[in-house]
């Protein structure tokens, strides 16, 4: 994974436990990188490295590491420079998801070696979306539910959401319903 | 290849962003986003009334664009900052052209700044990706420039952490060659101090056998006989040698001292008048004491004579004149003196400064001037003793003595020396006023190694009327018939002899014979045996009445049996 992402994992804990938990994970973890790179390329040992390594140090389950860091995740990319690419990326939540494919496709021109899961939508309706999500990187899941309840408070609108169907239930992938409402 | 046949509609939402304009060059159609970019042009209304063309630089008028049909056109829209950018296509079997553009963005930021998003882009359009990209830059620019602080800040703590290093390192250094110039410079010292120690130890034992058969002559001469002129010649001559002796003994820090605690305050204060005279009128002698006492304990004779050495030397050093200054000071932590870490530890040190304005001395000079025999001076003026004594005293106290000078900038000395916690009483009793007297028979063991030395000694004895018993060492006397040893009074014996010494041997006689006097005869060791109230040291060379006066005070005579007793 690029650079960003471990980037954010380091913010995602220094901003929320503090500096010296950062020091321990990645003492943990066994990094030893001062500074990521937002543009560089690292191996994804390294990222589910320091995730692991959090859960330890701060106590928390993998699932609830992995879904703080993808609600982390929009706050930190706008906060990174990629504020406009967001907001150029949709008015709304579910135009926002339904621009998420196009949106990695051409993040991908500045990471060549990115290779990004897909989102797709279906059955939109006024409060709801069905969102199909494929990667080909395992246990992730709770990372979306974490980027979708951050998109909601980017957005500024209410989710509940449910995964219909798993991927670790022998599905072909991953399958959110979300309930949504703009709040007023 | 078949032509595409498109809508209004699809043609719309591939070319978003599409002018269409007649021969007329008025406007004809316009895209959804243009409308939404550019909503005060409308259907109907002359081009040239809302674009001027900024590139190619040409009039807006129809045959003008079919012709450079080819060029890519920038128009600018009059009143605002937009430019569309784009290609003019004419239409086939139409007398219009249809303007394929989008507006010219650099950032995302600017097209925040128009109103419209990317989704008012066509999917297809590559302004999105480039847009993109334009975005990735910024963020990588703005990325650098946040690595490039940190760089600079941590090359500015890096910096700063070198720059102490290196001062520390600096500092590290010359306190290693410093100590190693000491040190080397104290190897010296001791190799010449063992040097001059010796020779002074066996010529101090011919001394001995001179002065005192001198005195023997001497003394058989009648006060006419004009052989006696001679013989107080050798006399006077063997004495200065006798001087050279004891300086290079203290040099070599083998002369007994008699150590005292004393304010060096009131010693400078005590002897002022003295260098006063000393120097002379040329000279402005200044003295700075201590706001509170300066106790120290070594021999205070010797170091007064050390002060007027160093005095000397200013005033030899200043022959035009000049000013010469003692400072006395003291610190109960040492270090703020600068002094080693042997004076640190003991509750400070007293620093006595002498600094003259003389010539100075060159480094090469000051590397050699505590060396005895050493001297810059011209012949006659001095033999280059005073600074090796002073050295040896100081040494002796436990204290140092450094030296700072440059040719024609003066020079300091700063001697050091330990401070004294307690008063102390003196090692050695002073001087002895008991005057030669007869003996009355007293049995006397000489023993002595040097048998000019014991035959001297033992001839004053049996002239002054006490036996002699001897042995050339401990060895020796020990194995002497118990029934001699039983009625020795006192042993009058040298301290470093072959076989056993003399400490030794006192040590044993007096255990077995507690009533023993003992008299160490030595110019040599200091500290070589425990100076009990039993026991007194003489130091050689001595004279006739020297040694009398040790023994009598041991051995008082005995008043003469009146004549005619029982």
């Amino acid at each position: 994974m690029y650079g960003l992402v471990n980037k954010a994992v380091q913010d995602l804990i220094v901003t929320q436990f503090g500096q010296d938990k950062w020091e321990a994970v990645k003492e943990k973890a066994g990094i030893d990188i001062d500074t990521f790179l937002s543009m560089k390329s690292y191996p994804d040992d390294i990222t589910y490295s320091l995730v692991g390594a959090a859960a330890e140090v701060l106590d928390l389950t993998p699932a609830r590491v992995l879904e703080a860091f993808g609600e982390h995740w929009t706050l930190y990319t706008a906060k990174e420079g990629y504020g406009e690419l967001l907001e150029m990326s949709g008015s709304s939540f579910v135009e926002f998801l339904q621009n998420l494919d196009n949106l990695h496709v051409r993040v991908a021109l500045s990471f060549p070696e990115l290779e990004p899961p897909s989102f797709r939508c279906s059955d939109v309706t006024e409060n709801s979306v069905r969102l199909h999500y494929e990667s080909h990187r395992e246990g992730l899941a709770p990372m979306v539910v974490g980027l979708l309840k951050g998109l909601g408070k980017r957005f500024d609108t209410t989710v509940d959401i449910s995964l219909e169907a798993s991927k670790d239930q022998g599905h072909t992938h991953d399958e959110f319903l979300i309930r949504f409402e703009k709040r007023t | 290849m078949q032509s595409l046949s498109w809508s209004p509609r699809q043609f719309a939402q591939v070319f978003p962003f599409h002018l269409v304009f007649d021969a007329e060059t008025h406007v004809r159609q316009l895209g959804p986003s243009l409308q939404r970019l550019l909503p005060a042009i409308s259907v109907g209304q002359p081009l040239s009334r809302s674009f001027r063309i900024k590139r190619p630089r040409m009039e807006l008028d129809y045959a003008s664009v079919v012709e450079n049909r080819q060029s890519l056109f920038l128009l600018e829209c009059l009143g605002t900052d937009v430019v569309l950018k784009g290609q003019m296509v004419p239409m086939e079997g139409e007398d219009r052209i249809a303007f394929l553009c989008s507006p010219w963005v650099t950032d995302l930021k600017s097209l925040k700044g128009m109103g419209i998003s990317l989704s008012d882009f066509a999917v297809h359009d590559p302004i999105s990706d480039y847009l993109f990209l334009l975005q990735a830059k910024d963020t990588t620019l703005a990325e650098s420039a946040r690595l490039q602080e940190e760089l600079s800040a941590h090359r500015e703590t890096l910096e700063l952490e070198v720059q102490q290093r290196t001062q520390q390192l600096l500092r590290e250094v010359e306190e290693r060659e410093r100590l190693e110039e000491r040190y080397l410079q104290g190897q010296r010292m001791d190799a010449l101090g063992k040097l001059a120690g010796g020779v002074a130890h066996d010529f101090n034992n011919l001394l001995q056998v001179i002065l005192t058969s001198a005195g023997f002559v001497k003394d058989g001469l009648a006060l006419d006989d004009p052989r006696r002129e001679d013989i107080l010649e050798v006399l006077e001559a063997g004495q200065r040698a006798a001087v050279l002796t004891r300086q290079l003994l203290t040099f070599s820090r083998r002369q007994p001292v008699k150590s005292e605690v004393f304010d060096v305050n009131d010693v400078i204060r005590g002897i002022h008048k003295m260098l006063r005279r000393l120097l002379g009128s040329d000279i402005d002698l200044s003295t700075l004491l201590a706001d509170e006492p300066c106790h120290v304990c070594l021999d205070k004779n010797q170091f007064e004579q050390v002060i007027m050495n160093m005095a000397v030397n200013a005033r030899d050093a200043m022959p035009n004149g000049g000013k010469l200054a003692f400072e006395v000071a003291t610190s109960r932590e040492g270090a703020s003196f600068g002094c080693d870490a042997s004076l640190r530890t003991a509750g400070g040190c007293v620093r006595i400064r002498v600094q003259d304005t003389g010539t100075g001395m060159s480094r090469d000079i000051q590397q050699h001037i505590f060396e005895p025999f050493y001297t810059t001076k011209r012949q006659g003026e001095g033999i280059g003793l005073g600074l090796a004594t002073s050295y040896g005293v100081i040494a002796e106290a436990g204290g140092e003595i450094r030296v700072r000078s440059e040719v024609g900038q003066g020079t300091i000395f700063d001697i050091f020396i330990p401070r004294a916690v307690e008063e102390t009483v003196p090692t050695q009793s002073g001087s002895d006023d008991a005057r030669p007297s007869l003996g009355t028979g007293e049995l006397i063991l000489v023993v002595e190694d040097e048998p000019g030395v014991r035959r001297v000694a033992c001839r004053v004895l049996r002239g002054h009327g006490y036996e002699v018993l001897t042995a050339d060492n401990g060895r020796s006397a020990l194995a002497l018939p118990e029934t001699q040893l039983r009625s020795v009074r006192l042993l009058l014996t040298d301290m470093v002899m072959p076989k056993m010494g003399g400490a030794e041997l006192a040590e044993r006689l007096v255990e077995s014979h507690p009533g023993m006097k003992v008299v160490f005869m030595t110019g040599y060791q200091k500290g070589e045996a425990r100076i009990a109230g039993n026991s007194d040291v003489l130091n050689k060379p001595f004279t006739v009445d020297e040694l009398l006066q040790a023994v009598a005070k041991h051995v008082p005579a005995q008043a003469p049996e009146p004549a005619g007793s029982a």
